[in-house]
């Protein structure tokens, strides 16, 4: 009888030491790589309901915090928090044609920029251009000083008049109809006669801004731009052309 | 038309690292755009600017002991590279420190930048192009709770004149971060009167960057709001209490105001001036030889 057990213990030993094949579910490899994981995630990412938002990883094997001299692990939680909402901004139109600059007739090009940020957040856009209006041969439109003010790069002023020269711009804010709200531009660009010239200085002069956006994740805010130039008779005729790069960050 | 039309995902990463780590994170970067867009990837810093949220990037330079890089095998940080319409790509920054970062914060955004495309008009015109960005803040700190210092300031109620029946009544105040590292504001706003509580109200949970300060606001709905109180209100002595959670170490802030009739004070006056004009006895002027 324990000649019998010894025998059955053996075999069972030997079946499953030679037998058993080795899992590879946790080994990937290619010609180009291998793949180890310690461990599958069963899940992961971020999930909603109507009452609750969940962000979680599943499948960590030990999860917790684990100390020794010199590290700490922390595995199975994620401690790197992302904000998982995303931003969005457009511009519809990215040629901005004055056509043909006639003496003290200002010539206009309009485009619209359009803003999507994570609920309670605002958001910043900043304008500036990478030179003035420019022609080939280095000839230059200058900057707009207003009809009077002046307007600077941080202060808008009317211009109106046809004998008030330069290049400058407008941003008003509307709704999705094209109606002016004034919302995000009021604080920098009283009406839509207010100009300011650009700024050369990357990432500073605000066009539009909002403390926060109004109730619903990623509310749509837009704004319409206007470019302006008016030269005077001695200006020389010809093609100027310039890069605007408008930036835009959320707040923190 | 050519346009340009960029999501990027997540909006902004809050993190607290040791110093020497290496940080991952990802981004998504989607072209909403009817066209191709030609696009390469950039790192700043910045410093918070006023205390509505707002960043300034001329006053910010760039920390020695940071390096910033991309993982992702065919990109390098800075080259460019092309989405179609509609195309998704994930790029991955690695942001590596040294042993010697100092023990504070440090801001940066990583940015998606257009590049320009040519113009071909024979006339004068000007290019537009776009850029946007995600904001890292990161702490570096030896505890993965870095101690955080608060204090309240600018307190106050308006308007000045407080009446019975209007105008709704504003709170403001400040929470100053005197820490070198960032934390959330969490509190809450008490308004009572008598000593029983007449609203109250969990204050948003804004970011106060450190050794800087941000105006407070209230939370409702999960929005941010106006921390306000709306007519009518009863006559009397309130206060308002501001209590930020123990985590922050700071002390409460209360600020007294009174609430007084006016309106009503002087409609009755003149109605009264009224019937005491109008009812008081007429002199009768005699002529006699």
């Amino acid at each position: 009888m324990k000649f019998k057990i010894v025998i059955f213990l053996l075999l069972l030993t030997f079946n499953f030491q030679l037998l058993t094949r080795v899992a590879h579910a946790q080994h990937f490899s290619s010609t180009d790589y291998i793949i180890d994981f310690g461990n599958f995630n069963i899940t992961s990412g971020h999930k909603n309901s109507a009452n609750y938002s969940l962000t979680d990883t599943v499948g960590q094997l030990a999860p917790g915090q684990y100390n020794n001299t010199g590290y700490i692990v922390k595995a199975g939680f994620q401690y790197i928090y992302d904000l998982f909402n995303q931003f969005t901004f457009s511009i519809n139109n990215l040629s901005l044609s004055l056509g043909d600059l006639v003496p003290n007739i200002g010539s206009t090009a309009t485009n619209i920029i359009s803003i999507s940020t994570p609920s309670g957040h605002g958001y910043q856009i900043m304008v500036q251009q990478n030179h003035s209006l420019t022609q080939g041969n280095g000839i230059t439109i200058p900057s707009t000083a207003c009809d009077s003010g002046p307007c600077t790069t941080t202060t808008s002023a009317p211009w109106t008049l046809a004998s008030t020269y330069g290049f400058g711009f407008n941003v008003i804010g509307i709704n999705s109809s094209g109606v002016v709200t004034g919302v995000g531009t009021s604080n920098y660009f009283t009406n839509s006669t207010y100009f300011r010239p650009f700024s050369t200085a990357p990432i500073s002069q605000i066009a539009m801004s909002e403390n926060n956006s109004t109730s619903g994740a990623n509310s749509l805010r837009q704004a319409r731009v206007t470019y302006k130039a008016n030269v005077s008779a001695i200006q020389a005729a010809g093609r100027y052309e310039n890069g605007i790069i408008f930036t835009a960050v959320p707040k923190y | 038309m050519a346009s340009f039309n960029l999501t990027l995902k997540p909006a902004q990463t809050e993190l607290v690292a040791l110093p020497g780590s290496t940080i991952i994170q990802t981004y998504d970067v989607t072209n909403n755009s009817s066209e191709s867009l030609t696009l390469s990837s950039q790192v700043l810093p910045w410093v918070p600017r006023g205390n509505d949220g707002s960043v300034d990037y001329l006053q910010a330079l760039p920390n020695p002991h940071l390096a910033f890089s991309l993982t992702n095998t065919d990109l390098l940080l800075g080259q460019t590279f092309t989405l179609a319409p509609g195309q998704k790509r994930q790029l991955v920054l690695k942001i590596k420190s040294d042993s010697t970062v100092p023990l504070t914060d440090v801001y940066y955004t990583f940015f998606i930048n257009q590049t320009p495309g040519f113009s071909t008009s024979s006339t004068s015109q000007s290019a537009a192009s776009g850029r946007i960005g995600s904001h890292l803040l990161i702490s570096y700190s030896s505890s993965d709770t870095p101690h955080s210092q608060f204090f309240l300031s600018h307190v106050s109620v308006s308007p000045r004149f407080k009446d019975i029946l209007f105008p709704q009544l504003n709170i403001s105040a400040t929470a100053e971060n005197d820490s070198p590292y960032f934390a959330k504001i969490q509190g809450k706003l008490v308004v009572a009167k008598n000593g029983l509580v007449i609203q109250q109200f969990d204050l948003f949970p804004d970011n106060v960057l450190a050794n800087s300060p941000r105006q407070i606001r209230c939370l409702s709905d999960n929005q941010p709001v106006p921390c306000s109180l709306n007519p009518p209100f009863w006559p009397g002595a309130y206060t308002a209490t501001l209590t930020l959670d123990p985590s922050l170490n700071a002390p409460s802030a209360t600020v007294s105001f009174f609430i007084f009739p006016y309106t009503l004070t002087l409609i009755l006056g003149f109605v009264l001036t009224l019937i005491w004009y109008f009812s008081r006895p007429q002199k009768h002027i005699s002529s006699t030889p």
